[in-house]
């Protein structure tokens, strides 16, 4: 039988990069450890209690809130927050869209919209405006009305399919 | 809006867990998925000394068929119930229901198990829970039970299991041979709980009776609530106004809550518009098609 134990080592991954026998304490989420340990303060905090969807990030792929992980439940995983979104100096399809279609104003809610959309269109690369809508529906904005959001989505959804297209050679 | 300080155990077997809910009983608290379990560590409304947390307990995060149902490991994720479609097929009333949990990035770590466990009252999987009839196996040093879905919600949050159990799976009969269900609720924003939730199942006999068809409720008061056609009508085949009047007649029954989103006189027409809506629903739904 495990003991139960207040402090234990994580390995994970990053945005690709490999952190090896980090100590936390059990009790601290994911999002404290990788803003407050990491010091990746894109993931932010807006409740910390599961309402606004502002700490999502993706493990294993999977979009879930980093508020409502624990440090220690991610043991083994591979982590990709905001900062690992773009690739060498470039920001990623979505990023670019939520710059050109004003799809942020203060920018507090930015990275879990970012990081949701990106799960979004990797599971579904045509996505309707209604699924974007359903879909982003656990992440709160107080400032654009969501509608440059959504523009924003199927922008860069269009723009990845045509990418794809293009690389593959096949019609988009 | 952080957990006060906790020890914390992530058993490798069942066996473990029992052993640490066995010593550490009333101090512990078990971690699923987490989604209703951390808000409340962070706002600090639990504080268990122990938290010890089933994600590395191999074999609870499968699914099977057999001659008596399907049977849900304690692991399975929301997720998987949306996006399995082998596992959707056997269980069509939940396949629907799940969209209106919470939102993706919930149900990517909430479990169907979890979720009737922390047994909240507009929880959609109680409601589907009760109507289909349920079955959870309970497991412990003590002994293992196997609790039915009635028995085991008791109240809002509140469940049959003891500090030293550990819900291994829940079993759902399979679906009625030629029967339709429907699932449908009515919440302020897409993702957050319902004010009133229906699930619905129609389905005839060879006499083409509708006795075992059925509704069940939630967000209506402590718990999901079941009336069967049966009870209200027996006997009855396709009489056009039956679902209507079923409908008022469970709107009028039920004696829901008022709360700061919907008073009780809102719940009950939501609730007789639901189970009307839902019942239509589902009889389109069945082998032979709307009445
Ligand atoms: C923003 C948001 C919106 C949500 N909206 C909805 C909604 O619309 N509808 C809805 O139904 N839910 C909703 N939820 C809650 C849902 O997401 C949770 O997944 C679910 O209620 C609990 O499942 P879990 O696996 O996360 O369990 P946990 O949070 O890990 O556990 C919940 C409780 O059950 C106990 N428990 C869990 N598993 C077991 C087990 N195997 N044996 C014994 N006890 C166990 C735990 O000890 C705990 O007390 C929402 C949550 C959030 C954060
Ligand atoms: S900070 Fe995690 S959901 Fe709000
Ligand atoms: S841009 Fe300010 S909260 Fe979304």
């Amino acid at each position: 039988m495990p003991m139960p134990a207040e402090r234990m080592d994580v390995e994970l991954s990053v945005n690709g990069r490999d952190y090896t026998r980090r100590q936390v304490e059990a009790r601290r989420t994911l999002a404290d450890f990788l803003r407050e340990d990491l010091s990746l303060t894109g993931t932010h905090l807006g409740c910390e209690h599961g309402a606004c969807g502002a700490c999502t990030v993706l493990i294993d792929d999977a979009p879930v809130r980093s508020c409502l992980t624990l440090a220690v439940q991610a043991n083994g995983t591979r982590i990709r927050t905001v900062e690992g979104l773009g690739t060498d100096g470039e920001l990623h399809a979505v990023q670019k869209a939520f710059k050109q279609h004003h799809a942020l104003q203060c920018g507090f809610c930015t990275p879990g919209f970012l990081t949701a959309s990106v799960a979004l269109l990797e599971e579904n690369p045509s996505p309707t405006e209604l699924e974007v809508r359903e879909w982003l529906s656990g992440n709160i904005c107080r400032c654009t009305g969501y509608q440059f959001i959504v523009d924003a989505v199927l922008a860069a959804a269009a723009e990845l399919r045509e990418r794809r297209g293009a690389g593959t050679g096949s019609p988009a | 809006m952080k957990p006060a300080p906790f020890s914390y155990a992530a058993p490798h077997s069942v066996e473990e867990c029992l052993d640490l809910l066995s010593r550490y009983g009333t101090d512990a608290k078990l971690m699923a998925g987490g989604q209703s379990l951390m808000p409340l560590l962070s706002l600090r409304m639990a504080r268990p000394s122990v938290i010890i947390d089933i994600n590395r307990i191999p074999g609870l995060d499968a699914w099977e068929v057999t001659g008596e149902g399907v049977r849900i490991g304690a692991r399975v994720r929301q997720r998987s119930l949306e996006r399995d479609r082998a596992l959707r097929a056997e269980i069509p009333l939940m396949a629907e229901a799940v969209q209106f949990i919470g939102h993706p990035a919930t149900r990517s770590r909430g479990t169907i198990v979890g979720s009737m466990c922390h047994a909240d009252p507009a929880a959609e999987l109680q409601v589907c829970a009760i109507l289909l009839g349920a079955a959870f196996r309970l497991r412990s040093h003590s002994g293992d039970r196997v609790v039915s879905a009635e028995e085991f919600f008791l109240d809002a949050l509140t469940t049959a299991v003891g500090e030293e159990e550990l819900v291994e799976e829940v079993r759902l009969p399979l679906p009625v041979v030629g029967a339709g269900y429907s699932f449908s609720e009515v919440s302020r924003r897409h993702g957050d709980f319902a004010m009133v939730s229906v699930g619905c199942i129609v389905t005839r006999d060879a006499q083409g009776r509708l006795d075992e068809s059925a509704v069940a409720l939630g967000g209506i008061g402590s718990r999901a609530q079941r009336f069967r056609l049966g009870d209200y009508a027996p006997g009855a085949t396709a009489v056009p106004a039956l679902f209507a009047d079923f409908a008022r007649h469970v709107a009028e029954t039920i004696e829901p809550d008022a709360d700061l989103h919907a008073s009780t006189e809102y719940r009950r027409a939501l609730a007789a518009h639901l189970v009307q809506q839902g019942l239509d629903v589902a009889a389109s739904r069945t082998e032979s098609g709307a009445q």
